[in-house]
């Protein structure tokens, strides 16, 4: 796939978003940074759902889990930033959730998996809810200081500062879990996706690749959570909750399920409709309620593969 | 003594509401494989609907009535706009439509009846309360739990006696073979899918009174739903009635005796029930 | 294929549109004497809609009065909804503060969402007025911010003083606290157990419903402990109305007398608690009865305009925009520079006479407060608190004494 076009489009894209801060005034910045963001938690949802086939309505877990680790960290125990712990901490404990739920549901698969998946989620949601004296409970936790790069000559409460280093993180992890999809593995997940049984009869672990690809999923989507505490300042049930994790499969299906970059697209386009239809009434529910019934029965490939398609055909 | 009785009886009032609820979501999943996510919202919306008769006409009879048929017509709807042709195989694209249904209804009954929780006041004849011993049970919650039991025995009986209670039984969504056995699949489908929409719409006007309608309580009382089933099993009313009864007194018990943990507990059964029997209690795909 | 040629260019469509809308939304050109800014920052939707709209009614009629303008300059609302949620607070108040450019925020209503927002807002050029949020953080020694400032009684400025009237003044001496799981739920309980317990009851017991609890059956039952006296409870909006009826039904009320926090009894609320309601003892520093002429004039505005009686909340949104214009006036309209504006709000407050009385604030711009103790009746057929007792006025500073050392 590595052919010129591609390249030169990835490089235009790259340039762009570089040089958005300069002519964008700094609340659309702060909105790119948000965009980012939901971009990699799109992305580390379609390993598991474009290239395993695996359906999930509980990916919130992994990004609520790392975003409550690293605000407890911050909060709780040190009373102050400490980066390279809390995002370790944070892309770890999802990693962690990921590997303890992965073992007990994945026997199951498609409805029921998805289902199990959700419930887990919420189980999550139910515990951060209730716990006060850990994760504030229905309030959050608020006075997340964002890490200090001073030494780095970055002030991160600066909005620009800020959109850098989201950006730095949604390069490397874009680029890793590119590598990820077109490796080896990232072909077995294909497979997979394909036809579990035709994986089987050719002797894979087809449920060890599952539960592979299951951690590694779960993994990027703490890295977003990491990213989008330290944006909010605060963390609350919320980034748990069902309404999460519809939300950012609604964004993989959007923009192209089993494209990679689709979906950071799509997170693009729903963030931005979100932001601008709010701002113009008060019903933004119905229109995204509307275009999420809308793209699924007129576009269920995504945008990605419009654009795609449209250009082979010259 | 008396604590463990109110609580029992508590307990089986929400969860005979819960099976009314969860009947519906069991059945669309077991013959159609339809995750149903608007299923919340037809127990909201049909509340809704239930309320402002209730308010017009103060016969609660009628409510349950209208908010009955109004959810009933709507089921048939979006069976058939939305999720016969294309999306009968396809589980992510009945889930995201669902969802999409979610969010539109949830919208729509804010904008009609506000974001101020509401409650549909009790049939006259109900609004007293009986005293068994020292424990007081308000009679609508008595009636609750009839009204839940007529309806199970209708269920089973539509399930155990009927040729299309059969069909749902057997599970069978192939149309070639069904129209085999002279049976019109598609009219089996839209009516379990239009039987349990029914029944949610039903349950939210049933619930008014004591549960109430709110903003947020569509993806709540969902969660519930979905719990109960993945414990009892999908495509099961049996698992569907035991799930509902389990939830409804760990949620009525857990609420009082450990408030912090009771969400957790609720979901905590869940994973245990799925550890053991990985297809729910009663489950068998 | 031509379908997939037109939704192609559809797409193309909707993506340069949505890219057009992006870039002509732009902060406005400024004009000379551009409108003074005010953010109204409320929960329209969620369960505290009624809070929402009393202090949004409150300050609007307020603005009216002077004729929507100060120190020369027009006043202009934004609308902000909240949704009863601090991530979608802190969405909205950014929008406010960065795209709309305000330089007052009115709001919020929840205390969770105050939090949330409270280091983002530290940080801003914008003077916040608090109208409603009163969980005592927002306004301590530790976390006061010179822009911030708060015109509701505090969680402590209320129950405090309500645990030690409560001892005094009736015979219960074993209480059960209830209220609902969240910041202000347990900061209210926490300092009228501290008061009570100081002056020598014990609260035996507390219990902590979710936020939004359809229904209240086995916490009710949890409640219900032997060797109980009476119960004081927090709970607002609509969690008052369901908590308050259940509480009346399940057969309480009658053994167990119930206290608790204005919020249980809003004015709003009433018509829909019913008569459930009715000898409930609460604690708060506003009833549209007060007897005075400040307030009597208040209340037939109010009335003119909206067609019924004002709640707290609209006196906390009507002192806000006192506050506003006050100040505005009293720089002649130049409230770009923050630091001097809160200055300013400093000075001219005493001098602003509210519907409960003449305004305060402390060294860390929290309002020293008036407070009663009300009672619920029905009087001509209408559910109304009546001024049971005073309890003179408080300060944060008298009431904090328990937690901050």
């Amino acid at each position: 796939m590595k052919d010129r076009k591609s390249i030169l489009r990835i490089a235009t894209v790259l340039v762009l978003l570089c040089l958005a801060p300069l002519f964008l005034p700094s609340y659309y910045t702060g909105l790119l940074t948000l965009i980012l963001i939901y971009a990699i938690f799109a992305m580390s949802l379609d390993i598991l759902q474009g290239y395993t086939g695996l359906a999930s309505l509980g990916h919130a877990a992994f990004l609520g889990t790392a975003a409550y680790i690293v605000a407890i960290i911050n909060v709780k125990v040190f009373h102050g930033p400490h980066f390279a712990i809390e995002l370790l901490a944070g892309v770890l404990s999802a990693g962690i959730v990921a590997a303890i739920v992965g073992l007990i549901v994945l026997r199951n698969t498609g409805t029921y998996l998805l289902m199990i998946l959700l419930a887990s989620s919420m189980m999550l949601w139910g515990i951060a809810f209730k716990w006060r004296s850990l994760t504030g409970g229905d309030d959050g936790l608020p006075g997340i200081a964002r890490p200090n790069l001073a030494f780095m000559h970055w002030n991160l409460h600066n909005t620009t500062d800020f959109y850098f280093f989201v950006l730095l993180f949604f390069v490397i992890a874009a680029l890793l879990m590119y590598l990820v999809v077109r490796s080896s593995f990232g072909h077995t997940l294909l497979g997979i996706r394909e036809s579990e049984t035709r994986m089987t009869a050719l002797g894979y672990n087809v449920w060890l690749q599952k539960y592979i690809a299951f951690i590694v999923s779960g993994i990027f989507a703490g890295l977003a959570g990491v990213m989008l505490v330290y944006y909010n300042g605060f963390v609350s049930p919320s980034e748990l909750h069902l309404v999460t994790s519809a939300e950012v499969l609604m964004m993989v299906i959007l923009g192209g399920v089993g494209t990679l970059f689709g979906p950071a697209i799509g997170a693009g386009i729903i963030i931005l409709i979100k932001n601008f239809v709010s701002a113009y009434t008060e019903h933004w529910m119905i229109i995204l309620g509307a275009l999420y019934m809308a793209t699924i029965m007129l576009a269920p490939r995504g945008v990605y593969r419009l654009f795609k398609r449209s250009e082979k055909r010259g | 003594m008396a604590f463990v009785l109110t609580q029992t009886i508590n307990g089986i009032v929400f969860g005979m509401l819960l099976f009314l609820l969860a009947a519906g979501l069991t059945l669309m999943l077991g013959t159609m494989r339809i995750v149903n996510l608007a299923h919340g919202s037809f127990y909201l919306l049909g509340g809704y609907i239930g309320y402002t008769v209730a308010q017009r006409t103060h016969n609660f009879l009628l409510a349950c009535l209208a908010g009955l048929l109004s959810i009933a017509i709507l089921g048939v709807l979006t069976y058939k706009t939305v999720l016969e042709k294309r999306f009968a195989k396809e589980t992510l694209a009945q889930v995201l439509l669902t969802f999409g249904m979610l969010l539109i209804i949830s919208d729509v009954c804010r904008w009609i009846w506000g974001g101020n929780p509401l409650a549909i006041p009790k049939p006259e004849m109900l609004q007293g309360t009986i005293y068994l011993g020292s424990i007081v049970v308000p009679l609508y919650r008595l009636a609750v739990i009839i009204i839940g039991v007529v309806i199970l025995l209708f269920l089973w009986w539509f399930q155990e006696k009927t040729k299309y209670g059969a069909i749902v039984r057997a599970g069978v969504d192939d149309a070639e073979m069904a129209q085999g056995i002279g049976i019109n699949i598609s009219l089996v489908k839209t009516l379990v899918f239009s039987m349990g929409a029914l029944l949610a719409g039903l349950a939210g006007v049933i619930g008014g009174p004591f549960v109430g309608l709110s903003v947020g309580l569509d993806i709540e009382i969902l969660l519930l739903a979905i719990v109960v089933v993945i414990i009892g099993g999908m495509g099961s009313l049996r698992g569907a009635l035991v799930g509902a009864l389990l939830i409804g007194l760990i949620d009525s018990f857990g609420k009082s005796l450990l408030p912090e943990l009771s969400i957790f507990t609720l979901f905590a059964a869940m994973v245990v029930v799925l550890a053991l029997k990985p297809s729910g209690l009663f489950g068998t795909r | 294929m031509n379908n997939g040629k037109s939704r192609w260019s559809f797409i193309c469509l909707a993506l340069l549109s949505i890219a057009l809308l992006v870039v002509t939304v732009s902060p406005s050109v400024a004009a000379e004497r551009a409108p003074i800014k005010v953010g109204l920052l409320l929960p329209y939707t969620g369960t505290m809609p009624l809070q929402a709209k009393g202090v949004q009614d409150g300050a609007e009629l307020y603005f009216d009065e002077i004729g929507r303008k100060a120190g020369g300059r027009p006043i202009e609302i934004i609308k902000e909804d909240t949704e009863l949620s601090p991530t979608v607070g802190l969405t909205k108040v950014r929008r406010l503060v960065e795209q709309q450019k305000v330089q007052f925020v009115i709001g919020p209503v929840s205390s969770a969402v105050g939090l949330a927002i409270h280091d983002y807002l530290r940080q801003q050029k914008v003077i916040q007025i608090n109208p409603t949020a009163f969980t005592r953080e927002l306004t301590s020694p530790q976390r006061a911010s010179q822009n911030i400032f708060r015109v509701c009684d505090t969680t402590d400025e209320n129950a405090y003083p309500m645990g030690k009237w409560m001892y005094k003044n009736t015979p219960y001496r074993n209480v059960v606290v209830t209220g609902s799981d969240f910041a202000a739920g347990h900061h209210t309980l926490e300092a009228f157990t501290a008061a009570f317990q100081a002056s020598g009851g014990k609260v035996i017991k507390e219990v902590y419903p979710k936020l939004g609890t359809m229904d209240f059956a086995p916490f009710l039952a949890a409640i219900d402990v032997k060797g109980a006296d009476a119960v004081f409870g927090f709970y607002a909006g609509t969690d008052a109305v369901r908590f308050v009826q259940q509480y009346q039904e399940f057969g309480l009320k009658k053994r167990l007398p119930l206290y608790g926090h204005a919020a249980m009894v809003d004015d709003p609320y009433l018509p829909s608690i019913g008569d459930a309601a009715i000898g409930l003892i609460t604690s708060g520093h506003y009833t549209f009865m007060i007897d005075s002429p400040k307030n009597k004039a208040f209340v037939k505005a109010y009335n003119t305009k909206y067609g019924e009686n004002p709640s707290r909340y609209s006196e906390f949104g009507y002192t806000a925009a006192q506050v506003i214009v006050a100040a505005a006036e009293s720089l002649k309209g130049e409230v770009e520079d923050v630091q001097r504006v809160a200055v300013e709000i400093m000075k001219v407050s005493p001098k602003i006479e509210t519907p409960s009385g003449p305004l305060a604030f402390d060294q860390y711009h929290q309002r020293v407060i008036n407070m009663y103790v009300l009672k619920t009746e029905k009087r001509d057929g209408k559910l109304v608190n009546v001024v049971l007792d005073k309890m003179g006025k408080v300060a944060q500073a008298d009431v904090w004494g328990w937690w901050n050392k």
